[in-house]
């Protein structure tokens, strides 16, 4: 019994921060029909400012860094990349993003080797216990923090003007245009704020249990764009209920990884993207979506 | 704030516009002019280029694949040409486009607050603003949560010209706004744009219904093939013989014309 609880918490934490992931690639899509497969890159960047800063700034103060500079850089790449581009289609800027994670990935990995840094947070491995049922105050953390954001953000593109300029432009970018609409900024905002959610997200990728942000942490943050598209790419529901699916399918994987022994163990790499295939299967636009991402 | 120009100065004037889709040339040379405060009507068949012209004074031909060739587009004074499609809107020229285009998954209040977005106000005026729009289409008021895109037709016309209205346009661009709709529907449209016009707003009006238009607008263009093939106040143009038999259906006369007519101006108006 109190595994299915610990696995439900604990997949519930992971999913909420898969959901900030999987909210970036919805927003970038959103704003711009561009499926951002820099989105994880700029994450590592975002989690290795916080490792590098939180010694000399403090932990409080790193975040607060990491999660500007990542916002700032998510809109310099574009402004400085994806604008020039403006003769591709949607599909050819997509392909853009690939060229920009790999620089990014390089530069990164090369600066973080085979280090596994920590990212200073107060949480350490302290656990909450209650009952039988024992929780990792990281995870609790996570989830709070995941919650708070996306309400906030849910919010801002419910009422804000800035939300509405994004849902115009989402739904038909001349018409939005044709009311004055700046389209340009709707699309940097959209970057920036994705950075900024993919920095908050590094944090939580790299605390307890896990051991610190090393330069596979933008793999393990992939698993938020199968959630995104099972979700339905263009939809800020699919990502949170994407997230969700995706971490709680990972933490039961994870718990009973010893009773399904398939691939070696390794089943709990694959999960995310099998579920993914059986959704979009059934549903070709996700769950909420109405576009199919491949759409040109 | 309204954009200060001299005295005198049209609220639009196109002169020798000449718009390409790639190798399809859609405009040759059209030149009109609305006068401030002024109500101007734009006839012609499909494919005459009438929301081409739309596209080229909203600045969004880009979005169609189209270009600017020559010419000049000036509102108040000031060129047009080259603006982005938002500076164009703060000009004070906003389009309600063809199809009406609302925002079907935005509640129809939203729709309106995005009608604002392009210019940057206090809340007391926008509200006030908005409150004006409402007094104009009361049904839009009754709406005000419902998703735009479970109106009927004609009710997505009231909020596709109450959203523009919510930026304060000098001029109001609209391309076939009666496409579509029940003669009742037409009848309360026209009244209502009449209306906005009285209030002070000048209109460019694209329309195939020509005995509507030109009952509406003092001046009226008829374009063939991307040319202004004619033009005239709008009374001498509903007597003239040729617009009778193309656009009034009006019996009597039955030979086919071919479309190429040589451009012919009734008035010494013309632009
Ligand atoms: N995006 C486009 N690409 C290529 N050609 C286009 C495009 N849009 C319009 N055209 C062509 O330009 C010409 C003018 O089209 P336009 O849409 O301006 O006509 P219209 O007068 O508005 O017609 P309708 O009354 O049917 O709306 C047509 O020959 C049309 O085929
Ligand atoms: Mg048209």
């Amino acid at each position: 019994m109190s595994t299915i609880v610990e696995i439900l918490v604990n997949g519930l934490a992971s999913g909420a921060v898969y959901a900030l992931i999987a909210l970036g690639f919805v927003v970038i899509f959103k704003a711009t029909e561009v499926i951002n497969f820099a989105h994880t890159s700029l994450l590592l960047a975002g989690g290795y400012l916080v490792a590098v800063l939180h010694d000399d700034i403090g932990f409080a103060g790193a975040v607060l860094a990491g999660v500007a500079a990542t916002a700032v850089l998510a809109t310099l790449v574009e402004l400085v990349v994806l604008r020039r581009v403006r003769t591709g289609g949607h599909a050819t800027l997509s392909i853009v993003t690939i060229g920009v994670d790999i620089v990014l990935t390089v530069e990164l990995t090369r600066r973080i080797g085979t280090e596994v840094l920590p990212l200073g947070d107060p949480w350490g491995d302290r656990v909450v216990r209650i009952g039988d049922v024992t929780i990792a105050q990281t995870r609790i953390a996570a989830f709070a923090v995941a919650v708070a954001v996306i309400a906030a953000f849910l919010l801002a593109f419910r009422f804000t003007s800035w939300g509405v300029a994004m849902r115009a432009a989402a739904e038909n970018r001349r018409t939005a245009a044709l009311m004055g609409v700046r389209l340009g900024r709707v699309s940097a905002g959209a970057w920036a704020v994705a950075g900024a959610l993919a920095a908050l997200a590094a944090l939580f990728m790299c605390v307890f249990p896990t051991p610190g942000l090393d330069r596979t942490t933008s793999l393990a943050a992939l698993k938020a764009l199968p959630a995104a598209v099972l979700g339905g790419i263009d939809s800020t529901t699919g990502a949170l209920v994407g997230g969700v699916l995706i971490g709680i399918t990972e933490a039961a994987v994870v718990g009973y990884q010893n009773d399904v022994a398939l691939f070696g163990g390794g089943f709990a790499e694959i999960a995310p993207y099998l579920l993914m295939t059986v959704v979009l299967l059934a549903r070709p636009a996700g769950l909420f979506g109405t576009r199919e991402p491949a759409r040109v | 704030m309204r954009v200060r120009h001299g005295p005198g100065a049209a609220a639009l004037s196109v002169s020798g516009l000449t718009v390409d889709y790639g190798p399809v040339r859609a405009l040759r040379e059209v030149s009109l002019e609305v006068p401030e405060g002024g109500f101007v009507a734009v006839l012609g068949g499909n494919g005459a280029g009438k929301s081409t012209l739309l596209r080229a004074v909203s600045g969004v031909l880009g979005f169609h694949g189209g270009t600017v060739r020559a010419g000049d587009i000036t509102a108040g004074g000031r060129s047009l040409r080259g603006l982005r499609p938002d500076q164009i809107v703060a000009a004070g020229v906003v389009q309600v486009p063809e199809g009406r285009e609302v925002f079907a998954r935005m509640t129809v209040g939203e729709n309106l607050r995005a009608g604002a977005l392009g210019v940057r106000r206090d809340r007391r005026r926008t509200a006030a603003t908005r409150a004006r729009v409402l007094e104009l289409f009361p049904v839009l008021a009754e709406r005000d949560r419902q998703k735009a895109g479970l109106l009927s037709g004609g009710e997505q016309q009231m909020l596709a010209i109450g959203r523009a209205l919510m930026a304060e346009p000098r001029l109001l661009l609209l391309d076939e706004p009666s496409l579509g709709l029940a003669p009742i529907m037409v009848e309360r449209i026209a009244e209502t744009i009449a209306a906005i016009n009285r209030q002070g707003t000048a209109v460019l009006l694209i329309e195939q219904n020509a005995a509507l238009a030109l009952e509406l607008a003092a001046h009226a263009y008829v374009l063939e093939v991307g040319r202004v093939a004619l033009s005239g106040p709008s009374t001498e143009l509903a007597a003239s013989e040729e617009i009778r038999r193309r656009y009034l259906g009006s019996a009597g006369a039955d030979d086919d014309e071919p479309a190429d007519v040589p451009e012919r101006t009734l008035t010494r108006w013309a632009g």
